[in-house]
């Protein structure tokens, strides 16, 4: 399995999605980081009679945009890199070789998805901890400690893996683009469900009837939790020690996930998993 | 046994597949598994080496069930079709599949079989930039990193020219002499009779029969005679001497005899018939013997196997 694992990292690397995805990274965290800057460069010299708390709550906000774009452009990653984490190389023909040695189709599954499980793990961790430098180079004034830092992150990451184990299971029956397709529309459900569980909450929040949307957006989580991960992520950074000024907008957490949520992530994931097990190990070839 | 199957059988939902196979391979030799295209023969090799799951039935290569991947160990396999990691040069495919095998110290292995199949000089090129009868050659070096005691071959030369032909069945020879089993599948009849020590002949998934190719040319024989014309009468008399015979042309008939020593009394038919023959001609090539054997009607349990 370890050079499934290895060669799995490798070809990440090698893809020209891999490299479109860096270049667009790069491109979003220019882009980013230049609206950071003169976000920071019009708020810090205004008068407010609250400035202090106003600041606090808009570079939540800034710091949360961040997050929810650069989420998407992760799970754009996966979508692009993983659609075909099994699947190409049947359509490729490269797999027959690889299936004839004497390893067992289970370690093929596993090595597959722990190789670009990393790669896609290392890179949302990067971009997590880009979103946080781009803000307090330019002058965010939230502080983080380690431990939500390191919760924070992780979270971050998990999303992206999560979606990876849909992928592995799609691709364990159905083609490349077929897969791509169901982890986009599944992506887009979610993030959508989020929103309006959101919109919900703050319809709640301010005396009005929000249950639909609520119950909308916890329909879709449990179809696709993605979006309660993030949430969660969202909830740990801004609620935290210092920092608990959390504004009233649809990227930010009004509703967190429960540990209930949590422990469905772990089923869920695991779920898949094992389905992507379970199928590729009986299919023909 | 290197190889042993017991009425192993492959189908799928539509049609094809492979049906009751029975192949037994006691020691190292060329094995050339013969048939049309569409006959079954991929679907035999994919089962055996473990890409499709059988029906029923059973297999074991060097005694070990084909469901338990340790059978794999000692096989090597080049598939029909096949594709390697475009990103990776020929010696990086090489260094995979022998971490796949988990062989260590393997540098001097794949040097060694680069040198075999002329790529050394292009061992850094990426694959993606190898002509496809490059990728055949790295193909057969991979099927060979593991020093395999049975080396399944589906139509090792599909995709390859005339000396890159010959290249590929030296090596076959080649293998044979180190007591590698080669498992040879073909449609190519000429190569097929050039390397293989013994020949079954598969035809809509179920082996019509197998042997040496000496036996299969005396299993029954075939004449082609051509007369001056055909008249009734003779075809009748024929029949009734128990010849099977077949109208080829206006002037040609295929008769199928049991052994060669029906051949004098043939010809005493034909000329007590007051028909000129022309021509009298056995047809002996395994061509010949395929081309009879897949013409003719069979019956399911009506074949004979000689192994």
């Amino acid at each position: 399995m370890k050079t499934i694992i290895k060669y799995s990292f490798k070809e990440m690397l090698a893809k020209k999605t891999f490299f479109i995805t860096i270049i667009l990274t790069l491109g979003f965290l220019f882009l980013y980081g230049y609206g950071v800057k003169e976000f920071y460069k019009s708020i810090l010299h205004i008068s407010h009679p609250m400035k202090d708390i106003f600041i606090y709550s808009q570079s939540s906000f800034i710091m949360t945009a961040g997050y929810y774009f650069a989420n998407m452009l992760t799970a754009f990653l996966v979508i692009f890199a993983a659609s075909g984490i099994i699947s190409w190389d049947i359509e490729n023909q490269t797999i027959y070789t690889i299936i004839s040695k004497p390893i067992k189709r289970y370690e093929y599954v596993l090595g597959r998805f722990i190789g670009i499980g990393t790669m896609v793990f290392i890179y949302s961790i990067l971009v997590f901890f880009a979103i946080l430098i781009i803000n307090k180079i330019f002058g965010s004034p939230l502080a983080f400690g380690w431990d939500v830092l390191l919760k924070s992150s992780f979270l971050f990451g998990l999303e992206a893996i999560l979606l990876l184990t849909v992928a592995t299971f799609a691709s364990s029956i159905f083609s490349t683009i077929n897969t791509g397709i169901i982890l986009t529309m599944l992506f887009g459900f979610a993030l959508i469900g989020g929103f309006l569980e959101q919109i919900g909450n703050i319809l709640i929040l301010s005396g009005q009837n929000g249950q639909t949307l609520v119950l909308t957006g916890i329909i879709s989580s449990l179809i696709m939790p993605t979006d309660t991960i993030y949430r969660k992520m969202s909830q740990l950074m801004f609620t935290t020690g210092s920092v608990s000024l959390i504004d009233l907008n649809p990227f930010s957490t009004i509703s967190a996930p429960s540990i209930w949520m949590m422990i469905y992530w772990a089923l869920y994931g695991s779920v898949m998993l094992f389905m992507a097990l379970r199928n590729f190990s009986k299919r023909d070839i | 046994m290197i190889l042993k199957t017991e009425k192993l059988t492959k189908q799928y939902n539509s049609k094809g597949g492979c049906t009751n196979i029975d192949i037994e391979i006691e020691k190292p030799m060329i094995f050339g598994l013969l048939g049309p295209n569409g006959a079954g023969k991929s679907t035999l090799v994919k089962t055996l080496v473990g890409l499709l799951k059988p029906t029923s039935g059973k297999a074991f290569i060097l005694g070990k069930s084909i469901e338990d991947p340790s059978s794999r160990e000692y096989l090597g396999y080049l598939p029909e079709n096949f594709r390697y990691h475009e990103w990776l040069s020929g010696y990086e495919v090489m260094e995979f599949h022998a971490q796949l095998y988990k062989i260590r110290n393997y540098k001097k292995r794949i040097n060694e079989l680069l040198e075999i199949v002329n790529l050394q000089e292009h061992k850094h090129k990426k694959v993606k930039y190898y002509s496809k009868g490059m990728q055949q050659r790295l193909g057969l070096a991979v099927s060979l990193i593991n020093n395999p005691r049975i080396l399944f071959l589906d139509e090792p030369t599909s995709a390859l020219d005339p000396i890159g032909r010959i290249e590929i069945r030296n090596i076959i020879k080649r293998l044979k002499e180190m007591n590698t089993t080669v498992f040879l599948n073909s449609h190519l009849l000429s190569e097929v009779e050039k390397v293989c020590d013994k020949i079954a002949i598969i035809e809509k998934g179920k082996i019509i029969t197998q042997g040496t190719l000496d036996e299969l040319k005396k299993s029954s024989i075939s004449v082609q005679v051509t007369l001056e014309f055909i008249p009734e009468n003779l075809l009748l008399t024929l029949a009734e001497k128990g010849f099977k015979a077949k109208v080829m042309d206006e002037n040609i008939l295929q008769i199928t005899l049991k052994n060669r020593s029906n051949i004098p009394e043939l010809a005493k038919i034909i000329v007590e018939n007051d028909i000129p023959p022309y021509e009298l001609k056995e047809m002996g090539e395994l061509e010949e013997v395929f081309i009879r054997l897949l013409k003719e009607d069979y019956h399911e349990n009506d074949y004979k196997v000689f192994i």
